[in-house]
This record gives structure tokens, sequence and C-alpha cells, in this order.
């Protein structure tokens, strides 16, 4: 005959038994996520865009820490404060797409029925790469640029546009060709599995961007 | 044959004692797994980030003192007359065009956010995608400046996705999010209430997604205070 004793060790196995098979659940369920990497892939994207970011604000804190200097003295120098006015001046037509610019760079060559989502990812994604000036099928891309899709067909701004279309965009062209090339990117993105598009990416030392 | 219910109790604690001896061992077998997995990068990962991060928000509060402190000078040269009044006012209208003055306006706000319903899915969140066609509508609308979470969208600034986390001029956004546009304020709100615009956000909202806007008195869009590095162009006549 059983005593009380037996039903309370079996009692006492049942509750371990439990509460490990619980814990084993537990834990292949964290192993499992932390071996997949995810959360490392993730981090490592932010990490890396934060170096690039970063790298590119300590250029623009030397470059303005130099304006401010200049400034500065030129408050007493009639020339130096010319000079360093020209040189914003001329920084900030590049930016603002006012002025006809050449530099290395790459052109993108979409044809197919690209809708204006897909121009919009594209230009987004160039201007992550770090471009410093575009232009579709030959009129220049600048902040307030915008795509709009009509029962007419494609418009940037208030011109139509249509395939092929060519995308020009200044600067660092190794960088830009690589980026956009890469397996995953964004070409890879916009050309979709199922869609019979033929999108080149030229690099070019010498592209020309026309004035808005 | 009659067992003896010693034995039945004998069996009965075998087996428990051999499942247990089992979890025991599926304990023992998981723990390397665990060493070995890469808790240490994603530990020094989360840490670098982090760093960044700060030295991120350190490099655009200097940059945004610079800023001031130049345009603070190009007053004073202005008043001093050191140099020609037309080649400030040209200064300004191109700092004005690339989003490095900040703007005071009527406008249009726009409310979106995740929906509340759970468990979300793609069709429950706001998107970056969502946001990069949002502000193509609004330039295509005539606005004049947009900010999103007191980032200001500038000429360099691109709109991307890292898991549940939206990246604009490289801050870290999450829902809800607060777009303002400037400009003609009747011409924003025609073309967002427009019905054939921004369809696929439309249809989401029928899922619980927020898609509100209103209009905004004299509001001021901030200073876009990332980085406008130009090494590659040159202007050619």
């Amino acid at each position: 005959m059983r005593s009380k004793k037996d039903y309370i060790i079996i009692f006492l196995i049942g509750i371990l038994a439990g509460f490990l098979i619980v814990h084993q659940f537990y834990l292949a369920k964290q192993t499992k996520k932390i071996a997949t990497g995810e959360d490392n892939q993730f981090l490592a994207v932010e990490v890396s865009q934060l170096i690039k970011v970063n790298s590119e604000l300590r250029l623009e804190v030397k470059d303005l820490a130099q304006t401010e200097e200049k400034y500065q003295k030129s408050l007493e120098d009639r020339q130096s404060a010319q000079e360093e006015l020209s040189k914003n001046l001329e920084k900030y037509k590049i930016i603002a797409g006012v002025t006809k610019v050449e530099g290395q760079g790459v052109e993108i060559k979409i044809e197919g029925d690209a809708g204006p989502e897909n121009l919009v990812d594209l230009v987004n994604a160039l201007r992550n790469i770090g471009v410093e000036g575009m232009a579709v099928n030959g009129i220049r891309f600048n902040l307030a640029s915008y795509f709009k899709g009509t029962a007419d067909g494609l418009f940037l701004g208030d011109t139509k546009i249509t395939s092929p279309f060519l995308i020009s965009a200044v600067g660092n062209a190794p960088v830009l060709k690589e980026s956009l090339d890469r397996k995953g990117g964004i070409i890879e993105q916009i050309k979709g599995a199922d869609r019979n598009w033929k999108i080149s990416v030229e690099q070019k030392d010498k592209i020309i961007l026309p004035a808005s | 044959m009659k067992i003896h219910p010693f034995t039945k109790l004998s069996i009965l604690l075998l087996i428990t004692g051999a499942a247990l001896g089992l979890f025991l061992t599926a304990q023992w077998r998981a723990k390397p797994s665990r060493v070995i997995s890469p808790i240490l990068p994603y530990t020094s990962l989360r840490d670098t980030r982090d760093i960044l991060q700060k030295e991120n928000d350190s490099l655009k509060n200097q940059i945004g003192d610079l800023q001031n402190q130049i345009t603070q000078n190009q007053e004073t040269l202005k008043k001093a007359r050191v140099t020609s009044t037309p080649a400030f006012e040209e200064l300004d209208d191109l700092k004005n065009k690339i989003a490095l003055m900040a703007q005071k306006g009527d406008g249009i706000k726009i409310d979106l956010a995740d929906s509340s319903a759970s468990p979300a899915t793609t069709e429950t969140i706001i998107h970056a995608s969502d946001l990069r066609d949002l502000i193509n509508l609004l330039w295509a609308s005539g606005a004049t400046g947009i900010s999103i979470n007191d980032q200001r969208v500038s000429a360099a600034t691109s709109i991307d996705c890292i898991v549940n986390t939206i990246l604009i001029n490289n801050a870290r956004l999450s829902s809800p999010f607060v777009i303002v546009a400037l400009g003609n304020q009747n011409e924003l709100i025609k073309t967002i209430s427009d019905q054939s615009n921004l369809v696929d956000l439309r249809r989401r909202k029928n899922l619980g997604v927020k898609f509100d806007f209103e209009p905004v008195k004299d509001f001021t869009l901030p200073v876009y205070n990332g980085s406008y590095n130009i090494q590659f162009s040159k202007i050619i006549q």
C-alpha cells in the first residue's frame, strides 16, 4: 500500500517536471531569438548608418566652424567677408539646384512603366546614400520637387516624363554604384521579381546637371 | 498475475524520473547554444549605437549653434554694410530654399499613428513609404516647408525604416507622427482631403490607422540641423 509520503514525492516530481517544461519552452524561444541574429542585424544597420552620418556631421561642424571664424574676422576685413559670402552662395546654389553643376556620379536608366512611388523610393535611396544633386530626364530635382501620377501619365512637377527614365546623380560615384547595385538594394527592390523592367546603373566621371 | 501496488508506484516513479532526466539533459544541452549565441555582439552593438547616437545629438546641437552664430555674423555684416545687401538677400533666399532658415506661417498639421489593434500587422502600422508618399504629395500641393516630428525635411533628408523605427535626418522616430507643412493652406487642405490621394492610407484608416489633419496658424518649422556636404559638385556656366 502507498504511503502518504509516496504521493508527496510524486506530486513534487510533477511540479519540478512542469517547471522544467515551461522553463525549457521559454529558453528555447529565447535561444532561437538570439540565434537568429535579428536584433544584431538591425542594430548593425543602425550603427553603420550612425557612423556614416556622424562622419558627415563632423565634416559639417568643421566647415561651419571655419565659416564662423572667417565671418568673425571679416567684420574687420571687407575682402574676407566678400570671399566667405561668395563661398557660401556657391554651396547653397548647388544644394538648391539653381545652378548648372558637374561632377562624378551615376546614371540610372529605367526602361519600364515606373510609377511615382518607384521614383519617390529611388530618389529617397539616393539621398540616403548621399548625393549632392540629381536630375530626372534632364530636369533638376531639388528639395520641393515631386512626382505625380495622373490619367495623362507621370509628371515631374509640371513636366510629363516617360520611359526610359534617366536619373543622373552627382556624388561619390563608386559608393553610389555599389550601394545601388548591391543584392537586395534599391534597384533590385524597384525591379521586383515579376517586373520585366530593364534597369542599368552606370558610373560616370562627369555628369552635368542643369539648373532648375 | 496481479502487480503489487508498490511495484506500480516504482514503475511510475521510474517513468517520471526518466522524463525528469530527459528535461535535465535538454536543459544542459540548451546552455551551450546560449553561450555561443551572439549576446556579446548584441550588447556591444547596442552600447555602440547609444554612444554614436549621443555623438549624433551633440554634433547636431553644435551645427545648430554654429548656424545661429553665422546668421548673427551675417546680420552684423549686413548692418555694417561690409558687403553688398543684395548678396545677403540672395543668401537668405537660398537658405530658405534649402531649409537652413526657420520658417513661420500657416499650413496643415497631419497626424499619423499606428492602429492600437493587437497584434500589429503591416496593414495596421505607419510605414516609411507612407511618409514618403505624403511628403511627395505635400510638395505637389505647393508646400514651402515641411517637418516630421520636428525634423525639418531638407534636400538631403531620406525617410527610411529599420524594424519598427523610422529614421529621418538620422533621428529615430516612432508612431505617432506629426507632419506639418506650410504653404497655401486652402490648397494643402484640398489636396489632403481629396479621396483619390493617399488611397492606401485611407483604406488602412478603416483598420485603425490614425490619419487626421487640421489647419495650423503661425507655426514655426525648425532649421534643418543635419549636414550638407558638397565635395564632388562644381558650378559650371
